[in-house]
């Protein structure tokens, strides 16, 4: 270690790259219970309730970081973006649970013909792992590839809804559980492009 | 990116092709540099950088080292201070010095603020108590001082004592003040007072600020230069040069992983 800042600054990169293991399961977990129609929610809960503590955590240290050692240049940016990827992962955790929720918020329902929600929970699942992998990694050029990979994920949803409610399944919970489940999956998928951009931000100052 | 450094007109003192020597030793190396009008820019850099030297060659200060030697040009609005046309003492009263140790002379409060009027030849008592309460409130001391003006400077604090010092560089109306180090040996509210002063001068007067503290850089600047073994290396934003900057040396000098 070259300094006390580096080791500081090292000690939160490591923390948040657990919370990204963390949250990567958790969405899978979700994603899967829901579409395999498994209970999982107080797992969920409990795994959201952690990402949420440790990026209180995370920014905690990072405020503390600031406050004692007023990093400049790649060590700002690195602070930086690791208090907003903490917050994005933390995001994922939640939007997992309530993915969960969704069950437990209408009682039992289906089995439901879900359809091309299925192809599009894949690509969203794609585009989150990518995300985290380019974070861990700090893998540029993954980094510059997520926002295209969610604007697919976009174009999956609106067609999604649009076929959704032209069509509408019999049972009116299913309509509303895929809407739900779908909207979720947009969501994350968007704190993944802002996890892409911190990355990018982070090794190269250049915000877009 | 800004592109700053040619001779363009827009700047309040510029340096063109700017080299000091001192006997042998190259101080201050081919500086292209434009300092903007109602700014405060910052020279940070490594002790013996030649941070200070080029301060003073701003307005001729370093010709009275023995040895030294300058070549090239420094402007100041668009003409050159090096020519022999100048007339120093008209110099040095445009462009002011603040010095690292506050250095009020052993004589009263007023009478440092009224030193450098006089000696450019005031000597009428009311315009001289005008300056004097003018300067002093410029330096954000008037309010500490009023009521003592015939005491001693010496018996000042050392953040008032400095302040003191700027204000007698305001006495003489200087377009532009060179502070070289002018907190280093305060406390941190003497500092804190004396930053916000730098400030509030800049709306008046274009500020050249040397420091090895960075954070002070940081703080208060405009614009920033980072100066290496008498180059500059980077010059550019402040908020740009403590977030991205574009040199890895920059980068290595402030993330302390220098050397």
């Amino acid at each position: 270690m070259h300094s006390v800042l580096e080791g500081e600054i090292s000690a939160l990169s490591k923390r948040v790259v657990e919370m990204a293991e963390l949250a990567e399961r958790t969405v899978r977990v979700s994603v899967d219970a829901f579409l395999g129609g498994n209970e999982a929610g107080i797992q969920l809960r409990n795994w959201s309730d952690e990402l949420r503590s440790m990026q209180e955590n995370v920014e905690g240290r990072a405020v503390e970081i600031i406050a004692r050692y007023q990093p400049v240049a790649t060590d700002l940016r690195r602070v930086k973006s690791l208090m907003k990827v903490s917050y994005d992962l933390s995001r994922f955790g939640r939007y997992a649970y309530d993915i969960a929720r969704t069950l437990e918020l209408m009682g039992q329902y289906g089995p439901c013909e879900l359809g091309k929600v299925y192809d599009m929970a894949s690509k969203a699942v794609d585009v989150i792992s990518a995300s985290i992998r380019a974070f861990r990694d700090e893998d540029l050029e993954l980094a510059r590839r997520i926002d295209a990979m969610d604007s697919e994920v976009d174009g999956m949803y609106i067609e999604y809804v649009r076929g959704a409610v032209k069509e509408p399944p019999e049972d009116v919970k299913c309509l509303a559980a895929g809407l739900l489940f779908a909207r979720h999956l947009e969501r994350m998928a968007d704190h993944a492009v802002y996890i892409s951009k911190s990355v990018i931000y982070m090794l190269t100052g250049q915000v877009d | 990116m800004m592109a700053l450094g040619k001779r363009s007109g827009e700047f309040k003192i510029e340096t063109e092709g700017l080299n000091v020597w001192f006997g042998q030793k190259h101080v201050v190396k081919d500086f292209n540099m434009g300092i903007r009008e109602n700014c405060i820019t910052a020279i940070m850099g490594p002790s013996g950088c030649g941070k200070t030297t080029l301060l003073r060659a701003f307005n001729r200060m370093n010709e009275i080292i023995e040895g030294s030697r300058t070549l090239g040009s420094v402007y100041l609005d668009g003409e050159d201070i090096n020519s022999p046309k100048t007339d120093v003492v008209e110099l040095r009263r445009r462009i002011g010095m603040v010095f690292q140790k506050p250095n009020p002379f052993p004589k009263s409060i007023y009478d440092n603020v009224a030193f450098g009027p006089r000696i450019h030849g005031i000597r009428d008592g009311r315009r001289l108590d005008e300056i004097v309460r003018f300067s002093l409130e410029e330096a954000a001391l008037w309010d500490e001082v009023k009521d003592r003006l015939h005491e001693s400077a010496l018996g000042l604090s050392g953040g008032q004592q400095q302040r003191l010092c700027i204000a007698r560089a305001l006495a003489v109306a200087p377009e532009a003040i060179l502070m070289d180090e002018p907190c280093s040996a305060l406390d941190p509210i003497s500092t804190s007072k004396i930053e916000d002063l730098m400030r509030k001068l800049r709306k008046n007067y274009t500020v050249v600020l040397v420091t090895h503290n960075m954070q002070q850089a940081a703080r208060v600047a405009d614009y920033t230069a980072f100066m290496y073994l008498g180059e500059l290396i980077e010059y550019g934003e402040t908020s740009r040069i403590f977030e991205n900057p574009e040199k890895e040396l920059t980068e290595r000098y402030i993330t302390g992983r220098f050397g």
